[in-house]
């Protein structure tokens, strides 16, 4: 949370400020964009010129005390508003469209890659920090290149419009007032620079603050019983206390800043009237265009705040682009060769005719692994004939490197080196949505998904009947959990599965992998204590499961590794000791130290609950 | 076989609910929420925290003022200039406002006592012009200082209401928080009091200027002219009219949108957590699918929220130009008529620009305060909760405890009509080790949380050496009993303080120890800070395994005389239990013990085993005896011998 937190407040320095990358995205909208941008110059531009009309008036209906052209005046100025309107209408749907079709262009290819990448990616990066990359960082991409872009044309045709009406009624009063231009720039930036760097602070306190309350909420019963409370209330105190003084020095700067800008324009407008005061009574200037120039040093400040802002806003998003462009340029580490792509098909297109059965014969081939973010080899020249139908289970404590098999035989993971070979053959040669169709996984931690049982159970196979549903939950006696249900098949089991205990959670996932009927099953046994009604079921489930299929099984039920045709015990990261539980116990090696030391606590723990 | 919007959107809509709670706020700053109930007794809540802030309030009100006022002023100053700019070049002297001509001679003595010619133009432009800043200086002092003084008075009372919040928490009983989610309780010092902060800080300026700017402008528009006032005043119904119905129609696709983004939120959620099974399942084309879905149909949403958002300020804006044609072709006629000075009309136009935006801002506030409100309402509900009950008059310190503890005939239910546990007794004479097994539900983690008072019984007596728990202080009873749970929680701060929080006044050899006693140090050292390694959220940065090391370790330090150890070792793996062992028999030697475990063997040796079945005590014994007796604890115990 720390790092991906600080990452917030990095600057980023892109090439063109990173608009090459977001090229792609814009190219569909070239043409809303152009418009955007052609009708907010212009919107802005006529923004500029009103003062033009006040010119206007003072100097004809004021200064040559006629009305003949009032009428038309009035005509003329309610029609520029009217356009004004228009084109503002305009200006506003483009730009929000602009803003959210690009934000969801944006989601949509950031999801779709995420749906390519490795399991590694998602091993690396916490569920925050991916979710943030899809909706964050295309939530300020979509405002730049909308409401962000705006600002600057915004403001930068209202300051050319400006600048050139000044110049051309009256040049020398427009230099002597343009003149005050860079002070100001050079104040502001400076000013919003540190007033950046302050509210980040307090933002930091905040979410301080923010910390220290959830912990004071979920922490309540630890602070109760250590009675701790009284040392947590002066931290707290202290922490509102650092917050108040940092919110008072912001304000203290904000204040500043406002203060500088009436200022700058204070020191405008009195330029304008005693030089323009001075060519108007020697009759050089017009008092019309003397009243342009009051309301331009009245208002200068607004375009001049403006244009920094959107500076400092496109800045600011620079590492928003940064991080999506990461993403979309992550390679999955596992992918299909173009060959196999041509062949099978890929996920979105599969060329199913083209898919051999596959039989479940496994081999690993002197095989080497290590994980991608990590330096220590796992398997050194493994090697490990899996026949079809064979079980195997693998043990070892916690840690020890258990699911590393399991990751390779999934192709989670590519060897390192050597090969895993699928019914003799390199399994590289064919496509993962090939190998993963005839592979049914259960978790450790069951994964079911919003949605129905029937919705659940179907995962696997989209087209399975109610029969062949009913049928697989009968195969592993799961039956009792639907009798449970008031809506059968049709009960909503929330996010996750909200409803079900680990144990009916985790009956339903083998369901669901038997429903696809696959070749190889892999099955990761839970730890976690299960009352001792699903716990037979959970024991029948799995040894019908494992009946004639290739299996490979992360156990730690004793009945289960007991059974299974061959064991491999894993401890530090290898493998250590590999056959059937009479040769393991008669080696008197590893396997018979961890079962003899173990036995009594596994089953224990599953009796008690 | 992708589902349909609709069926996704209800699924995916709810989990939003549970999402992260952070300060966050939507893209438009806070969403009114709810309305108060009672507005006036709130607000006089709210006002009792400004206390010893009065002078302070009162200071930012006349800086408020004087502001406002001088920059009103300042505005006019320009009328007396541009006639007499305007007489210059036209030779015709005008017709000046009551005002005007007050200003006209403030400039003029002025002048006089420079010894100046008041007749000349550009002297007396030249001394309006120094009037004018004058006024803006004093404005400028003034904005300064009512900013500070605001910003000290509101963060002030923020800070008393947060810690005021904090400290309310704090004594919340466990029981408040059975009720009341995390994500609750959190929103209460988030979105709540931040609205509070946005109340007072702006919205509460804002409307005292607005008013005050209101009525100083329309005093102003009407000395002016009252005619062309008349005409600004007609106007405004359109501007109030027509950003209320903006308003309504954005805040009501806003909802819309809100329910579009938890849906996306909650699917893209489910899809990181749940990457495994949908590779395995070769769903990824599905979830494309499904994603385009939810994300078209939140564009679609974002778009109209957003659209009439953004709407808004431009048409506000072309309003006022409306406005401003208006006043300036009638001011126009007037002029000529001779009932406005050109110095008159452009004042006024500037004039009737100002006036429309303190209405507006006078609408916009209101939705706020209404939220505030609301929300003020809830953070008053959390202060007004019963805490703990306080403790007895003649409450014990129990300076000394011995560990004695007997349970009586206890009766105990978390909800009335549903008992948890059902007329326990039992007795631990000092340093006895006393066991709990049983299956999940049984009540064992209840008998718990009865003995350090989360929860006071309904039905007989928790005595320790002698004493009703109930009339011992309570900070006295939970400091003599050191507690490790199975998610204790560890505090943000170094792995040296959070084994302190055992003991506070420990000392950095006494914490090593601690350590070594709970195993912990051999990892700790392995840290790249050793014990000063920073804990960062509960420990997000340990395992699940090491944090019960460190609170074996903080138990470790107290000098507490009876022990809980409530699944204490649950996460630690089975060599490093081995490890702990001898540890864990020095932590409970001379001290009266409570143990919670599944796993048989760390029980074994308890001097008393309750075995719980529903709430009840089914049987007891030592080890021994309950295998003689054949019962409930044989069953659990020998169904190994079975399966080998």
């Amino acid at each position: 949370m720390a790092s991906e937190n600080k990452d917030e407040n990095k600057n980023v320095k892109l090439p063109f400020f990173g608009f090459p990358i977001l090229w792609p995205f814009i190219k569909k909208y070239k043409a809303t964009m152009i418009w955007m941008i052609t009708l907010g110059a212009l919107v802005s531009g006529v923004d500029a010129i009103y003062p033009l009309f006040n010119r206007y008036a003072i100097n004809h209906f004021i200064g040559e005390k006629t009305l003949d052209t009032l009428p038309l005046f009035i005509i003329g100025y309610v029609l520029i508003a009217a356009v004004q309107a228009a084109c503002n209408f305009r200006n506003v749907t483009d730009c929000t469209k602009m803003e959210m079709y690009t934000n969801r262009d944006l989601r949509n290819s950031a999801f779709s890659h995420l749906q390519e990448l490795s399991l590694s990616y998602y091993n690396q990066n916490s569920v925050g920090y991916i979710h943030a990359r899809v909706m964050s960082d295309s939530g300020k991409i979509g405002e730049l290149v909308s409401w962000r872009t705006m600002d600057l044309v915004w403001w930068g045709s209202y300051i050319l419009i400006v600048l050139v009406v000044m110049l051309v009624t009256n040049w020398k009063l427009a230099l002597l007032v343009i003149a005050l231009l860079p002070i100001a720039v050079i104040l502001v930036t400076l000013f919003q620079r540190k007033l950046l760097k302050l509210n980040r602070k307090v933002r930091e306190m905040n979410s301080t603050i923010t910390a220290d309350i959830n912990e004071g909420i979920t922490g309540v019963k630890s602070m109760k019983t250590l009675v701790v409370e009284d040392k947590m209330g002066r931290h707290f105190n202290e922490d509102t206390l650092e917050m108040y003084r940092r919110s008072v020095r912001t304000t203290h700067y904000a204040a500043l800043l406002t203060a500088t800008i009436t200022l700058m324009s204070a020191v405008a407008l009195s330029i304008v009237l005693w030089k323009g005061g001075e060519m108007t009574t020697a009759r050089v200037m017009e008092i019309g265009t003397m009243s342009i120039f009051m309301s331009y040093a009245l208002g200068m400040i607004d375009p001049i705040q403006g244009i920094v802002g959107a500076i400092s806003g496109i800045i600011a998003v620079q590492v928003n682009i940064e991080r999506y462009s990461r993403l979309i340029n992550t390679e999955g580490e596992v992918y299909d060769r173009p060959d196999v792509v041509e062949k099978y098909g890929d996920t979105f297109e599969p060329k199913r005719e083209n898919w051999e059965p596959l039989h479940g014969e496994i081999e690993f081939k002197d095989v080497t692994f290590h994980y991608p973010d990590g330096e220590e080899k796992v398997l050194e020249h493994f090697n490990l004939l899996v026949p079809q139908g064979t079980n195997v289970a693998i043990v070892g404590e916690t840690g020890a490197g258990k699911s590393t098999l399991v990751n390779l035989v999934c192709r989670f993971f590519e060897p390192t080196e050597g090969q895993v070979l699928i019914d003799g053959r390199d399994a590289r040669d064919r496509s993962l949505q090939w190998l993963h169709s005839n592979l049914g996984y259960v978790l450790q931690t069951p994964h079911l998904f919003s949605g129905t049982i029937r919705d659940n159970l179907r995962y696997g196979k989209p087209d399975a009947t109610d029969e062949e549903i009913l049928h697989s939950l009968h195969m592993v006696s799961a039956d009792f959990i639907l009798d449970k249900m008031k809506d059968g098949l049709d009960t909503e089991i929330g996010e996750g599965g909200d409803f079900l205990s680990t144990g009916e959670k985790q009956l339903l996932s083998i369901a669901r992998a038997l429903l696809a009927d696959p070749a190889i099953l892999i099955l990761d046994e839970a730890t976690s204590s299960i009352d001792t009604v699903t716990e037979k079921a959970i024991q029948h489930a799995i040894s019908t499961a494992i009946e004639n299929r290739t299996s490979f099984m992360i156990a730690h039920r004793l009945s289960t590794i007991v059974n299974a045709d061959v064991i491999l015990v894993v401890s530090e990261g290898k493998i250590v000791e590999r056959g059937t539980h009479k040769e393991l116990m008669k080696a008197k090696g590893a396997y018979y130290e961890l079962y003899t030391r173990q036995y009594e606590e596994l089953v224990v723990n599953n009796e008690i609950g | 076989m992708a589902r349909t919007l609709e069926q996704l959107q209800a699924r995916y809509n709810s989990s939003s609910k549970k999402g992260p709670q952070g300060g966050g706020r939507g893209p438009h700053g806070p969403r009114p929420q709810g309305k108060p109930k009672n507005a006036k007794q709130t607000i006089a809540r709210l006002a009792g925290y400004a206390h010893g802030f009065e002078w302070r309030f009162i200071l930012v009100l006349i800086c408020m003022l004087t502001t406002t006022v001088s920059s009103l002023i300042g505005g006019y100053m320009l009328a007396p200039i541009i006639d007499r700019l305007t007489v210059a070049v036209t030779g015709r002297e005008p017709e000046m406002s009551v005002l005007e001509r007050a200003a006209d001679s403030v400039v003029r003595s002025l002048m006089n006592s420079a010894g100046a010619d008041t007749t000349a133009v550009m002297p007396y432009v030249i001394t309006a012009a120094l009037l004018l800043g004058a006024i803006y200086l004093v404005s400028l002092a003034m904005t300064y200082l009512q900013a500070r003084l605001m910003l000290g008075f509101s963060q002030g009372m923020i800070e008393r209401i947060r810690n005021d919040l904090f400290t309310k928490l704090q004594h919340l009983p466990v029981r408040y928080f059975d009720g009341h989610p995390t994500g609750e309780v959190m929103s209460r010092f988030t979105n709540d009091v931040d609205n509070i902060d946005v109340m007072i800080n702006n919205s509460l300026t804002s409307i005292i200027s607005g008013v005050v700017t209101l009525l100083g402008t329309l005093t102003f528009m009407l000395t002016t002219s009252w005619i062309l006032t008349m005409v600004t005043v007609v106007c405004i119904p359109l501007f109030a009219f027509g950003g209320g119905a903006l308003a309504r129609i954005s805040r009501k696709y806003y909802s819309a949108q809100q329910a579009a983004l938890g849906a996306v939120n909650g699917y893209i959620e489910e899809n990181v957590t749940g990457q495994k099974v949908i590779k395995v399942f070769n769903h990824e084309d599905t979830c494309v699918e499904e994603f385009c879905m939810l994300n078209d149909d939140m564009r679609d949403k974002q778009f109209n929220a957003n659209f009439y958002g953004g709407i808004m300020g431009p048409v506000m804006g072309n309003m006022s130009q409306i406005t401003y044609g208006i006043t300036v072709g009638v001011g126009g006629v007037l002029m000529l008529s001779g009932l406005l000075t050109p110095g008159g009309l452009t004042v006024f136009a500037g004039y009737s620009r100002q006036f429309s935006m303190p209405i507006n801002q006078l609408a916009q506030q209101m939705a706020t305060i209404f939220s505030a409100l609301a929300g003020a309402e809830r953070v008053f509900d959390v202060m007004d909760t019963e805490p703990e009950a306080k403790d007895a008059e003649n409450a014990d310190p129990m300076p000394h405890m011995e560990g004695n503890v007997v349970l009586d005939n206890v009766t105990f239910g978390y909800v009335p009509d549903k008992t948890i546990l059902k007329h326990i007794s039992l007795y631990a004479k000092p340093g006895q080790k006393i066991a709990f097994v049983g299956s999940t539900g049984a009540g064992k983690t209840t008998v718990t949380n009865l003995l350090n008072r989360f929860y006071d019984i309904e039905e007989g007596s928790i005595t320790i050496d002698g004493v009703d728990i109930r009339n011992i202080k309570r900070d006295v009873l939970r400091e003599n009993i050191a507690m490790v749970l199975q998610d204790t929680h560890l505090f943000t701060g170094t792995i040296r303080e959070n084994i302190r929080y055992g003991r506070l006044d420990a000392t950095d050899e006494e914490v090593i120890q601690a350590a070594k006693t709970a195993s912990a140090h051999s990892f700790i050292m392995r840290l790249a800070d050793g014990y000063d390694t920073i804990i960062e959220g509960d420990g997000a940065n340990l395992s699940q395994g090491q944090r019960q090391l460190l609170n074996i370790a903080r138990a470790a330090i107290s000098k507490a005389p009876i022990l809980v150890l409530d699944e204490a070792t649950s996460s630690v793996d089975t060599r490093t239990e081995r490890h702990i062992e001898h540890g864990m028999d020095r932590l409970m030697k001379n001290r009266t013990t409570f143990v919670i475990a599944h796993r048989l063997s760390t029980v074994r040796n308890a001097n008393a085993i309750m075995v719980l079945e529903h709430g009840e005590i089914i049987e007891r014994g030592n080890h021994d005896e309950l295998l003689a007796l054949k019962g409930r604890y044989y069953e659990l115990y020998t169904g190994v011998k079975e399966l080998d």
